[in-house]
């Protein structure tokens, strides 16, 4: 509880610090949120480059109103909206100027692997896969619910719907992943 | 309800009631419960490499201190060129020796006229020549040449004119401008013009045919 505390009082000073043009600890708060931030990106539009452009706007973004943060709390919802609106233009850009379309591996390409131990660890590409077949708003919500552990209500208010809404886009991303992968591991099984 | 509108609710995160039951009873529903939540840790434990923070950070500071320089210079040039500017404005215009330019001032009264005094010398040589000329010419030439003492001074200025004969040798001065003349009618004319600064006088020097001298 001390430390935690103490790691509460860090944060605020880090902040006031960074408002002061203090680059060093802007460095800081950017560590501390960095994983929230790049991998929420990451998720949500697909691929490191332009997640990293989002992380990297998304924390100019953040550098720029710093002072109108009223508490180290508050950055971490912040920067959640943020993040997703950042992904949101990135997405809408992407899809004006793309070449090609967006879509999952074709499974049966994929060579069949016979050992199951296998499984645990192509899951984790697999869902990442997966991912990029969703709707770009359940891909949003997913993320936020299953990969940043955020409750159905925080979904909600950094997205600007309604719960009823985030649990449906939810649920329907879940089946679509769920069918994906399916579809994948009896390919190859 | 059956196993299908039961894996919507297992995944739409409902709260129904007799979800647990169902699970316990249906084997079809607890492998598709458990599928949902090993691809739930799945994406959780979906990593990204350290060295993809590293560049994302550098990335920001660097647009940072970027956006911050330009403005540096720029102000601290801006303050540079106007003092250059000034310091150019200031040495040209005070510069010593050099006098700025300066609108002369339309004087109230009347300027003054002088008449210049006729020289005495000009008086003696202008008797000499007069002596030689009517002991050389004939009698036409002599004519020509007193009929040339009668010639009108030039100057273009005639507001007011004033002057005589005397022995040959007219002083006639104009009024109205600071123009002074002086000289015999018959050799030379010298007009003396005053100007609005008194340390220059400008001289002329005319001979009968008009010729500056």
């Amino acid at each position: 509880m001390a430390d935690l505390r103490l790691s509460a009082e860090g944060s605020a000073n880090c902040l006031d610090r960074a408002r002061a043009g203090d680059l060093q600890a802007f460095d800081e708060l950017m560590r501390l949120h960095e994983k929230q931030v790049l991998g929420t990106a990451l998720r949500i539009l697909g691929n490191m480059e332009d997640a990293q452009d989002a992380a990297q706007e998304s924390f100019l973004r953040l550098f720029k109103n710093l002072h109108k943060l009223p508490d180290i709390l508050e950055i971490k919802s912040w920067l959640y909206r943020v993040t997703v609106n950042v992904c949101n233009d990135a997405h809408r850009k992407r899809r004006r100027n793309r070449t090609e379309p967006l879509r999952g591996p074709d499974p049966a390409s994929v060579t069949p692997d016979p050992e199951l131990a296998w499984l645990n660890q192509e899951r984790g590409r697999l869902v990442e896969m997966a991912l990029t077949t969703l709707a770009h708003k359940e891909r949003a919500a997913v993320v936020l619910r299953d990969v940043e552990g955020l409750s159905t209500r925080e979904v909600a208010g950094i997205l600007g719907t309604s719960e009823v809404t985030v649990r449906s886009q939810i649920c329907e991303a879940r089946g679509k992943m769920k069918k994906f992968t399916d579809r994948y591991l009896r390919k190859r099984l | 309800m059956n196993c299908a509108d039961w894996e919507r609710e297992i995944a739409g995160e409902s709260s129904a009631a007799g979800i647990a039951e169902h699970l316990q009873g249906c084997e079809r529903c607890r492998e598709f419960a458990a599928e949902m939540e090993a691809n739930r840790v799945a994406l959780q434990g979906l990593t990204v490499h350290p060295a993809a923070f590293e560049a994302v950070r550098r990335r920001v500071l660097d647009e940072i201190q970027a956006e911050k320089r330009p403005v540096f210079w720029w102000r601290w040039a801006v303050v540079a060129a106007a003092a250059v500017v000034v310091l150019c404005v200031v040495y040209f215009v005070k510069r010593p020796g050099v006098v700025g330019p300066r609108i002369a001032e339309v004087p109230n009264k009347a300027p003054v006229i002088s008449q210049a005094p006729p020289p005495a010398r000009e008086l003696v040589r202008h008797r000499r020549v007069r002596r030689r000329l009517s002991v050389a010419m004939s009698g036409d030439a002599a004519r020509k040449s007193a009929c040339a003492t009668g010639m009108s001074t030039s100057g273009g200025n005639s507001n007011s004119t004033s002057g005589g004969h005397s022995n040959g040798t007219s002083y006639t001065s104009w009024s109205g401008s600071g123009i002074g003349v002086s000289g015999s009618m018959c050799e030379q004319l010298t007009v003396k013009m005053l100007t609005s600064d008194p340390d220059v006088i400008i001289i002329w020097l005319v001979d009968q045919k008009g010729d500056s001298l």
